[in-house]
């Protein structure tokens, strides 16, 4: 490798990327306004699901049972109703996700220490959102339940010395002690944020030589394959690696993120990263005619793969074997669990070299794999 | 006119069957994304992995070990011995939660002292430690209704089975299948992918080659070049729709939508409404590299802030306010209306309104600019 032929590819890059000023802009604005949507947006925690209530009893009793769910951060009650037509419209609407019919005969029941019947009626559409809500139904109907017959055999406990409840679980949640999605969602961001930048501009700009033609000029001077690939990546490295500087500033300013373990750790990983993430763009570039062609690879083999199978949103354990066999040659996924492990955990290099070295070890076979179709296309 | 716009429209053709490197993604593009997402997305959470640091070492805390266990939302992945074990367990994240169990627990409960335990969690995935701390709460509770029979038999008494009884009902996917439900987003998310990347490339390929100019010089108007540049994909928006509706229909089991005409007729408006976002895009980008970069980052919020994902109710104020102005919001609400639960266009109108409302928006600002630039 020659570096004054590596110099000159590189300087021409940046100063076709100078030139366009909206490349730049976009470069720098788009990951911040990710960051402030997502940092603020994803909240995956189930919360206010939006409840109809059909109170056909309409006693204290049905009343108390009501409140809990009002009060309940978990559920909205928006609309009460009084027959069933307005609470099937309701759910129809998808106004509510929950209807509560209370059954005439509840308050009576309850005073003579039968069994008192609610229907819950879900809508099953969102299956996961469904079935989280009707387990908070569930825990606070069990938790009205067991007030009430507290309340009733009260004299009996207290006469015999019996505790209630006779086991405490006291939770201490570490890492994230406010359980705050912010603080999990950043350094998801990060990694994809540079993603999204280091493989598809690398991969169109490649590309873009071949559409026009100017490849061919290249390939004629006596400048090597690597010397062009490398070159003509440099600049996009430097954008993709200043787009991770201004996220883990900006998280800090507008977040108050912090990190826990080693700062110089977080620099390197990420440098390592990047070039996972430019051999994956180069490669993409190699296996594509046209810039339309190659930003629809990027987005298939890229972004959605570090988005969904990274780990970011949905941990990896609980996917199907033969997803998570793919998540392997998704280098998100290393990086993500190494930015937890600095950001939150502050945890040594201990923890994550081998994360590290995975990332490596996939940006070497892509570069490599890409020069040598790189070869074969042109030589 | 007609014949004009076919021209063009064949022209657009003809580019797209030559690039080989097109079509592969547009093949593999929706089949891919079934899979992923049919599998990744609102998958059950369970089998968390769990260690157990167990200083009591009784009948009493095996039996509440297996409360954990056997309720499958926990998986045992380890005894430890000590707090630096649990520790390690956490750091190298192999277990999200520890169960401690201390020496005295079994004592307690003999003498009828309350008894504590401790549960350190993971919270780095606020949704998971949330979730955790729950199940757990669950396989106590069962415990201690246990306990307290146990001891009310005990001291010869009768217990009161007062208490309330939940008959839940599920409406529209009985079976809470997670696939019924992700197969309409996902012809959504792929109409999205296709069309507006693709409609801003086509027209901004023509500006960065200078072909444009050609295009000007012939007698083709503007609103011409503009309906035949975008038919070819319209209908590869089409397909894939199609080709996702009958891989989850057929392969995956999904009931079939009886109402195919409101289906048809709402992807339609939402197609043009995609179609304009793409002009939009087309109009403030000049190069081909901007416009990969912009649809890239305008898709991304479409996937995560629509509610395709996440419920849109759980989002913060200002967040949801947000997401009005995501087309996907209120299509996603339409094709989940019809697919699951069988609605017509009539009960729908809340939803159709708005994204037509929306769409005329954007469309009369993109042919205002469009016919700027390129008419």
């Amino acid at each position: 490798m020659r570096f004054p032929a590596l110099r000159a590819i590189a300087r021409k890059e940046f100063i076709q990327i100078r030139r366009d000023k909206a490349t730049t802009y976009m470069v720098f604005v788009f990951p911040v306004m990710m960051l402030v949507l997502y940092g603020f947006g994803i909240r995956y925690d189930v919360k206010s699901v939006p409840m109809t209530v059909y109170d056909q009893d309409g006693t204290q009793e049905s009343r108390q049972y009501i409140e809990r769910f009002a009060h309940s951060p978990y559920f909205d009650v928006r609309h009460y109703v009084s027959n069933y037509r307005d609470l099937q419209r309701d759910i129809d609407r998808g106004e509510a996700r929950i209807g509560l019919v209370v059954s005439v005969d509840f308050s009576r029941q309850i005073a003579s220490r039968r069994e008192a019947v609610v229907q819950v009626i879900v809508d099953g559409g969102d299956n996961n959102t469904a079935t989280i809500a009707m387990n908070y139904v569930s825990q606070i109907t069990q938790g009205y339940s067991s007030a009430i017959m507290v309340q009733q055999m009260e004299a009996l406990l207290r006469q015999s010395n019996l505790t209630v409840p006779a086991i405490e679980v006291e939770p201490r949640i570490w890492f994230n002690p406010n359980l705050e999605s912010v603080q999990f969602v950043v350094p998801g961001v990060i990694a994809i944020i540079m993603m999204i930048v280091g493989t598809v501009l690398t991969a169109v700009t490649i590309v873009k030589e071949k559409e026009q033609g100017t490849i061919e000029q290249i390939v004629s001077s006596p400048i090597g394959r690597y010397e062009l690939m490398i070159g003509k990546v440099i600049p996009y490295a430097v954008l993709a690696y200043l787009d991770f500087l201004l996220i883990v500033v900006a998280s800090y300013f507008l977040f108050g993120i912090t990190i826990k373990g080693s700062l110089l750790l977080l620099l390197v990983t990420a440098f390592i990263y990047l070039i996972g993430v430019l051999g994956l763009g180069i490669l993409i570039s190699t296996t594509t005619e046209t810039q339309m062609a190659a930003m629809l690879t990027a987005i298939l083999v890229s972004m959605l793969p570090s988005i969904l199978l990274s780990g970011f949103i949905f941990p990896i354990r609980q996917m199907p074997r033969f997803l998570q066999a793919l998540t392997v040659v998704v280098p998100a996924r290393y990086f993500i669990e190494i930015l937890r492990d600095i950001y939150l955990k502050g945890l040594g290099p201990e923890y994550f070299w081998k994360e590290t070295l995975y990332i490596l070890l996939f940006g070497v076979a892509t570069l490599v794999l890409a020069a040598r179709r790189f070869e074969k296309k042109l030589g | 006119m007609m014949k004009r716009i076919i021209q063009i429209a064949r022209k657009e053709f003809i580019q797209i069957r030559r690039d080989k490197g097109l079509l592969r993604m547009v093949a593999i593009a929706p089949l891919l994304q079934l899979l992923i997402y049919g599998y990744v997305v609102a998958t059950d959470i369970r089998a968390l992995p769990m260690a157990v640091l167990d200083h009591s070492a009784s009948t009493e805390s095996r039996r509440l070990i297996d409360r954990f266990t056997a309720s499958g939302y926990f998986k045992l992945e380890e005894y430890v011995d000590s707090l630096n074990g649990a520790e390690r367990q956490l750091n190298s994240g192999q277990s999200i939660v520890v169960l401690v169990i201390p020496e005295d627990y079994a004592r307690n409960l003999r003498r009828g002292v309350r008894a504590k335990l401790q549960l350190l969690v993971d919270g780095t995935n606020s949704n998971i430690a949330t979730i955790a701390i729950g199940y757990a709460g669950g396989a106590i509770a069962v415990e201690n209704a246990e306990q307290l029979q146990q001891n009310i038999r005990r001291k010869g008494l009768r217990m009161i089975e007062a208490g309330i009884r939940e008959e839940p009902r599920v409406w529209f996917n009985p079976s809470l299948r997670a696939i019924n439900y992700m197969v309409p987003g996902i012809i959504c998310v792929l109409l999205m992918e296709m069309t507006v990347p693709l409609t801003a490339f086509s027209l901004v390929r023509e500006r960065e080659r200078g072909t444009i100019e050609q295009l000007m010089v012939t007698p083709l108007r503007a609103e011409e070049v503009l309906i035949g540049k975008t038919i070819p994909y319209v209908l590869i928006g089409l397909g894939d729709a199609s080709l996702i509706l009958a891989a989850g229909t057929l392969w995956f089991g999904v009931p079939f939508p009886h109402n195919l005409g409101a289906l048809l007729a709402s992807t339609l408006l939402f197609i043009v409404v995609a179609l304009s976002l793409g002009i939009l895009v087309a109009t403030f980008v000049q190069t081909q590299q901007q416009a990969a970069l912009s649809a890239q980052f305008a898709l991304v919020p479409n996937i995560l802030l629509s509610g395709f994902m996440f419920p849109i109710e759980s989002m913060p104020p200002a967040m949801q306010w947000f997401t009005t102005l995501l087309p996907m919001r209120y299509f996603l609400v339409i094709v989940r209306g019809i697919m699951m639960k069988g609605l017509g266009i009539f009960d729908l109108w809340h939803q159709l309104l708005p994204l037509a409302g929306l769409g005329i928006v954007i469309f009369v600002i993109s042919w205002l600019r469009f016919r700027r630039i390129f008419g």
